[in-house]
């Protein structure tokens, strides 16, 4: 029987289709069969039709970056054992609902559930391990209302490392291919380049201070690493360019490295991450300021490099990285319970729990920093909304958030709170703009589908996926009206109802679409001899890889 | 309904992969379902599954406090089914080994390293060996590919002087001269201890790469699964279970067991109960037992003891997957694609249909 949704009369915003002017124009939405159509079809009749008169209609929303599923993950749920106990979510018999636990890393079925109740449908997993990625994919398959896809730790890979050493790009690259294919990947994720290789070679190489150190006594260096996976993600064909997080995260000064970083890809396509904590300045005392002033400036002039914004919210939250020498320094800055883990020589993941203040002086220019990006910068569909959840903080934020961004007053009484020598330096308080509800759907769904290379994701336009969010017409409270969708649809299935979880469905898992490498294959047959474990048991069969959405670059 | 395929022989590589998680016995499938081939018990006696699932839920319809235990020998998907079981009935889930440590409940990294990370490592550090690397399949692939080997006492006193020594002095031997260095904890080490060690590989970082990886128990089987999915789809980390009587996942106490606190008036044994499973809670057994696994359950014979028993016969390849001890997962079978779904995780779901409370 075809399924037939009808939207009626809402005020609807989708930046893909449609011209500023003619966004928040109201008008009726169709989907048949989980699919968005332009019209009515000849003698079809809605099965279900939903009043959106007194409502705003945008695409179910899509988190650009974020950590739901993976080992790494799991270890932090496992670690909070008390945060847990204090949020639990009991099972819903009405509505068919597992029952979980967790506020920053919570259990699976608990993710799919509140990200839905959000009014978001899609999520990409940003940190996965090549041995990891079966478990990602367990994991994922036990998160309901989500498609999500995941990226790829690549770049300190030790055979990577070593192909490029012998100036073996051609190798590298169809070994990294192979690798991607296998997983079931959506992209290359490439951490600190070459800096937790060198820390895995030899701990008292902690940082790679410039884009031209040497990683681990080779020729490679993050440059070199940089520029490589950017060739993978063009030669494939990948639907999204390298998802960078640059060496120095969270130093002083670090901006430097962030501009090189730019300048390193020589116009090539690449996005930026949680770049928020990657725009800092240093001042004649060595501490920390802003950095945004050349950010903007760059980003604005940049036309190929997109970002997410990695945003702090005052709270608890859990680091939760690939950047192992990273999450020692904090361990040691902190001395919080944290824990290192190391992947078969391709990558590692540590996590600990931090809780950022607004009497500290580096988190409350932190938070400022990350909302100088998103204001300071022009272009919403290359500046992205994500808190690097659970890093910055919740995915559960995004609303305080959205509206920060969309209410200067709600920003200069957060301002008035923060610590004195932000309060008093911060340009956060020259800055005027306020987000329309069409930059919102920009930086929350239409430009992560984008940037990703989803094309059936962010819009609302024929073909897309019937992923929708309903919002009560109230952006005067933003908060209100962002907390609490009216209605959820996912493939056009309605799971939020009322305000209310009232169903989950099933997610598909999103992965590139990549042809199998026979140079690649052989190439990582041969380097796997001196595995753990045999070749056969790395990655995902054929026929797991058929069940994945292909996406195509 | 599935129909089950005559399974190939598993590839050696398949064998010498799962050789590293537990012990498996290569069994043809026979082309029959799952339904053909359980057989199931009550009071000792041969019973249809329909009678059997009767008694079932009698038995939990009466129960106040119902707990599925053991749990290792289950694979990824046969867990699934069971965590859905334990949640539909307001029960309880107690993975074997029983670890009634407060330490171990706060202390869920218990390796810091995969096995490939230990292979690459310049000097392994063994701690407390005494001879268990010979009958331990892992340890002993630590040992074939290690390049030099230091052994150093399994007690507190030891690390305790370890810690001294190198914090003071990173460079002393038998760490010093190192880049990568592995400490291999045995099988069942104690939590103090480990902790000290995980303290002391944290403080050296900085001037050498120090992992720490524990030997799993011989017959841990999948238990670093168990703990996986577990925290994943409840957000509890299981060391002391997990309790779903309030409708929500919450963790056990940490300073006893369900079984020690006696709070368990109905025993479900998941999984082939081991031996060793049937000794790890002091006191005498709740009201009543059940089993729920595959024959045979003790040395080839069923499980006549308990109140009830459905078992299958033990299945291998299947199209199903374990963990290894380091978090690696395995499929059990060489191509799951043609291999024959788990019999038990079926059956599970099943009586979870069956017995679900509404």
């Amino acid at each position: 029987m075809t399924d037939v949704l009808h939207i009626k009369n809402g005020r609807v915003f989708d930046p893909a289709n449609t011209p500023p002017e003619a966004d928040g124009v109201r008008r009726d939405v169709y989907a048949v069969d989980g699919k968005i159509v332009g019209k009515l079809p000849e003698g079809a009749r809605p099965t279900r039709t939903l009043d959106a008169t007194a409502c705003v209609v945008m695409p179910g929303g899509v988190d650009v970056h974020c950590h739901i599923a993976s080992s790494t993950v799991n270890r932090a749920r496992a670690m909070q054992g008390e945060e847990h106990a204090s949020h639990i979510h009991p099972r819903k018999l009405e509505h068919n609902l597992r029952s979980g636990s967790g506020m920053l890393t919570p259990s699976t079925f608990v993710t799919g559930y509140r990200y839905a109740a959000l009014g978001y449908t899609t999520a990409l997993e940003a940190a996965v391990s090549p041995s990891g990625a079966r478990q990602t994919h367990l994991e994922l398959d036990d998160t309901p209302n989500l498609d999500a896809g995941f990226l790829l730790l690549c770049a300190n890979h030790q055979h990577v490392i070593e192909r490029l050493d012998k100036g073996d790009q051609e190798g590298a690259v169809a070994f990294i291919s192979h690798m991607l294919r296998k997983t079931g990947a959506l992209g290359v994720k490439v951490v600190n380049p070459g800096g937790v290789a060198s820390w895995r070679r030899d701990a008292t190489h902690h940082t790679l201070q410039t884009l031209d150190d040497q990683v681990a006594s080779s020729s490679v260096t993050p440059r070199k690493l940089l520029q490589l996976m950017a060739r993978v993600c063009e030669s494939l064909n990948l639907p999204h360019p390298p998802h960078v997080h640059c060496n120095r995260l969270g130093l002083p000064g670090n901006v430097a490295t962030t501009l090189e970083t730019i300048k390193a890809l020589e116009g090539r396509r690449m996005h930026l991450t949680h770049i928020q904590f990657h725009a800092y300045g240093q001042n004649n005392k060595g501490d920390f300021t802003s950095g945004t002033a050349q950010l903007c400036d760059t980003l604005n002039a940049q036309h190929h490099v997109s970002c997410d914004v990695g945003q702090v919210v005052f709270g608890d939250a859990f680091t939760l990285t690939g950047d192992t020498p990273l999450e020692h320094l904090l361990w040691k800055l902190t001395g919080r319970r944290y824990a290192n883990v190391e992947s078969e020589l391709e990558a590692g993941c540590g996590v600990m729990p931090i809780t950022y203040t607004d009497k500290s002086f580096l988190h409350s220019l932190q938070w400022s920093v990350g909302m100088e990006l998103m204001l300071g910068c022009h272009d919403p569909w290359r500046v992205l909304l994500s808190t690097d959840h659970p890093n910055g903080g919740s995915f559960l934020a995004y609303p305080t958030i959205i509206a920060q961004l969309m209410n200067k007053t709600l920003r200069d009484e957060q301002l008035a709170k923060a610590h004195t020598r932000v309060q008093k330096h911060s340009a956060l308080k020259d800055h005027t703009r306020e987000f329309t509800l069409r930059d919102v759907a920009i930086v929350t769904r239409a430009g992560p589908a984008r940037v990703l290379g989803l094309r059936h994701k962010g819009h609302l336009g024929p073909g897309a996926d019937a992923d929708i969010t309903i919002y009560h017409d109230n952006p005067s409270d933003p908060l209100a009206m962002f907390s609490t969708p009216r209605y959820v649809i996912k493939a056009g299935q309605v799971l939020v109802d009322d305000g209310e979880l009232r169903h989950a469905v099933k997610g598909q898992r999103l992965a590139a679409t990549i042809t199998p490498d026979e140079k690649g294959e052989a190439l990582f047959t041969e380097y796997f001899r001196g595995g753990s474990y045999d070749v056969s048991q790395f990655g995902l069969h054929e026929h797991e890889l058929k069940s994945c959405v292909s996406v195509k670059g | 309904m599935n129909t089950f395929v005559n399974a190939t022989h598993p590839s050696d590589a398949l064998m010498r992969d799962l050789s590293l998680v537990g012990d498996y016995v290569p069994c043809r499938a026979t082309g029959a379902t799952w339904r053909e081939r359980v057989s199931a018990r009550v009071g000792g006696k041969s019973v249809e599954l329909e009678r059997a699932v009767e008694k079932l839920k009698d038995l939990l319809k009466h129960s106040r406090a119902p707990a599925m235990v053991g749990l290792h020998m289950l694979s990824i998907e046969a867990l699934r089914e069971t965590v859905r079981w334990a949640e539909s009935v307001s029960g309880r889930l107690q993975p074997w080994p029983v670890i009634a440590s407060p330490l171990a409940q706060r202390r869920p990294v218990t390796m810091t390293a995969t096995l490939g990370e230990v292979f690459a490592s310049d000097l392994v550090i063994w701690v407390g060996r005494e001879g268990y690397e010979e009958d331990h399949p892992v340890a002993r692939a630590i040992a074939e590919k290690q390049l030099l080997a230091a052994f150093v006492g399994c007690d507190a006193q030891t690390v305790l002087g370890c810690r001294a020594t190198f914090e003071n002095d990173p460079t002393a031997e038998p760490v010093g001269r190192h880049r990568r260095v592995a400490v291999v904890l045995p099988p069942g080490c104690e939590e103090t201890v480990a902790s000290q060690w995980h303290a002391l590989a944290a403080r050296l970082q900085q001037f050498v790469r120090v992992c720490v990886f524990q030997i799993p128990g011989i017959n841990a089987m999948n238990a670093r699964g168990v703990a996986e999915v577990l925290t994943w789809q409840t957000g509890v980390y299981p060391a002391t279970g997990i309790d779903f009587s309030g409708g929500a996942p919450r963790a056990c106490s940490d300073a006893q067991t369900l079984l020690d606190l006696h709070a368990i008036d109905l025993l479900i044994e998941v999984g082939k109960p081991t031996e060793q499973g049937h000794r790890s809670w002091a006191g005498p057994l709740p009201g009543a037992r059940v089993t729920i696994g595959h024959t045979p359950a003790h040395d080839g014979k069923d499980d006549l003891d308990a109140a009830l028993s459905i078992t299958l016969p033990g299945l291998f390849p299947v199209a199903a997957r374990m963990m290894r001890c380091d978090g690696v997962v395995l499929w059990l079978c060489d191509d799951p694609a043609t291999a024959p779904p788990d019999p038990l995780a079926e059956l599970l779901r099943y009586l979870c249909d069956q017995t679900a409370t509404t």
